[in-house]
């Protein structure tokens, strides 16, 4: 920790020469006209390029605390420039986390609390769809479109569907030839390829049908009495009337009514 | 000892990896610090506080009862010391939660009641047993109220304002429009493809 406030106060020494120096007099005239109304700067929070590194008091800590990240329904109902400001807050408050995050992995120092930057992510995340939300209220109002990027599931060269999100052109697509080549395959070709490919998803879909009726008779054989709704909820695929007769399914105890 | 990280890739020593038999449960109603009855074992009938829960295996550890000895730390010289360590329980077959009623072992009920709140129910005296505060326990706080606020925090009546009021406009337009700057340029035609 030594060594990071050391190449930090290097930081600081090198800033402080770019800052124009104010003499005595300047500063007692500025004083008292200062406006109450407006807060006096924190000192402890940074300035210029120190803002990309956490105060202080944190460097040291084991542990910092904060809430927890904005929720969809507190963003909705904020205005657009308070959205607008507090994007820029957490996009600042990202950049700070991650500096701090490089900083201490190059000083083999642990970082503390790095389930923040996971917080400022969730919150900008929902902060992008709230906004997107809005958008596309409108332009669905206005011209009956999302407004949205559009996008369709395409074939590829190996006869593959993928969904294909569209990108804006100056040229029309009639006169685009080129950009055509990259869909669509030769059939014949990619038949054999197509063939084993389903197959090895057919397969793969019967084994595992296969295993959870196996499965459910060795859980009817340890558990008679279990809740049967709660089972067929959970493997879906699976015949329980029919498992439930084969030998498997029978446990080593005396029947109840003997 | 482990030949791979994935069984799947090693089906001949599948038996390191037993097959867990887990019975399907609708809901969960099994929460620390909860007292519970248990049902079998050599602590049958006892009741104690649900110290840890483990959803993975449908498990359920009860502070101080079903316990094993374990021998720690033995070598040649010395005899180690012993101490009596938890073992899992089953829910619902080896446990079950107890009616604070009568204090007697019920199955319970998940149900609604008339504010529209989710609440455990007791079969037997239909009376509601509570889920008890030490289950909302979190990494941030032991409960909602003892919360300290960090100076980055947003306060509750900040975070409550309603600043929105619908326009007819994009978030775009409606911040160009605070911020004064005028569009003026018309743009190309260009196609989505």
């Amino acid at each position: 920790m030594n060594k990071l406030s050391r190449v930090l106060g290097v930081v600081r020494n090198q800033l402080a020469t770019y800052v124009p120096r104010i003499n005595a007099t300047t500063q007692a005239a500025v004083a008292p006209t200062a406006d109450p109304k407006v807060p006096a700067p924190a000192k402890d929070k940074h300035e210029g390029l120190m803002e990309f590194f956490d105060v202080k008091e944190n460097w040291t800590t084991n542990e910092v605390r904060v809430g927890r990240s904005w929720r969809k329904e507190e963003l909705r109902i904020k205005s657009n420039q308070d959205l607008h400001k507090l994007w820029y807050v957490l996009l600042k408050e990202r950049n700070m986390l991650l500096t701090m995050q490089h900083e201490m992995n190059e000083k083999w120092e642990p970082f503390q609390s790095p389930e923040r930057i996971d917080k400022v992510h969730e919150s900008m995340v929902n902060l992008e769809e709230v906004v997107r939300e809005r958008n596309r209220a409108y332009y669905l109002l206005e011209t009956g479109e999302t407004g949205e990027r559009p996008g369709r599931v395409e074939t590829n060269k190996v006869g593959m569907h993928y969904f294909f999100k569209a990108s804006e052109h100056v040229v029309p697509p009639e006169h685009n030839n080129h950009w055509f080549k990259k869909f669509g395959c030769n059939r014949r070709e990619v038949a054999k390829f197509r063939l084993y490919y389903n197959e090895k998803i057919w397969l793969g879909r019967l084994k595992e049908k296969n295993r959870n009726t196996r499965h459910v008779m060795k859980l009817y054989k340890r558990f008679p009495d279990l809740d049967e709704e709660a089972l067929q909820a959970e493997y879906p695929d699976v015949n329980l009337e029919r498992v439930k007769r084969w030998n498997g399914a029978q446990g080593h105890f005396m029947p109840r009514n003997l | 000892m482990k030949c791979c990280s994935k069984p799947k890739l090693c089906s001949h020593k599948l038996s390191f990896y037993p097959q867990v038999f887990l019975e399907p449960i609708k809901e969960w109603s099994y929460f620390v610090g909860d007292r519970v009855e248990i049902l079998s074992g050599p602590d049958k009938g006892k009741q104690g506080i649900v110290s840890e829960v483990i959803e993975e295996r449908n498990w359920v550890l009860v502070e101080g009862l079903n316990t094993k000895l374990k021998v720690l730390g033995r070598t040649k010289q010395f005899y180690g010391s012993v101490v009596s360590v938890e073992q899992p329980l089953l829910i619902n077959r080896e446990v079950a939660l107890v009616d604070p009623a009568d204090m007697l072992s019920t199955k319970v009920e998940w149900r609604y009641t008339e504010d529209g709140e989710k609440v455990r129910v007791s079969h037997r005296t239909g009376r509601i047993i509570p889920v008890p505060n030490q289950a909302r326990t979190t990494h941030d706080y032991k409960s909602k109220t003892t919360y300290k606020e960090s100076p980055k925090d947003t306060t509750d009546s900040e975070i409550s304002k309603i600043t929105f009021s619908p326009t007819l406009s994009t978030f775009e337009m409606d911040i160009m429009k605070s911020e004064g700057i005028e569009e003026t340029r018309i743009p190309n035609k260009t196609y989505w493809y």
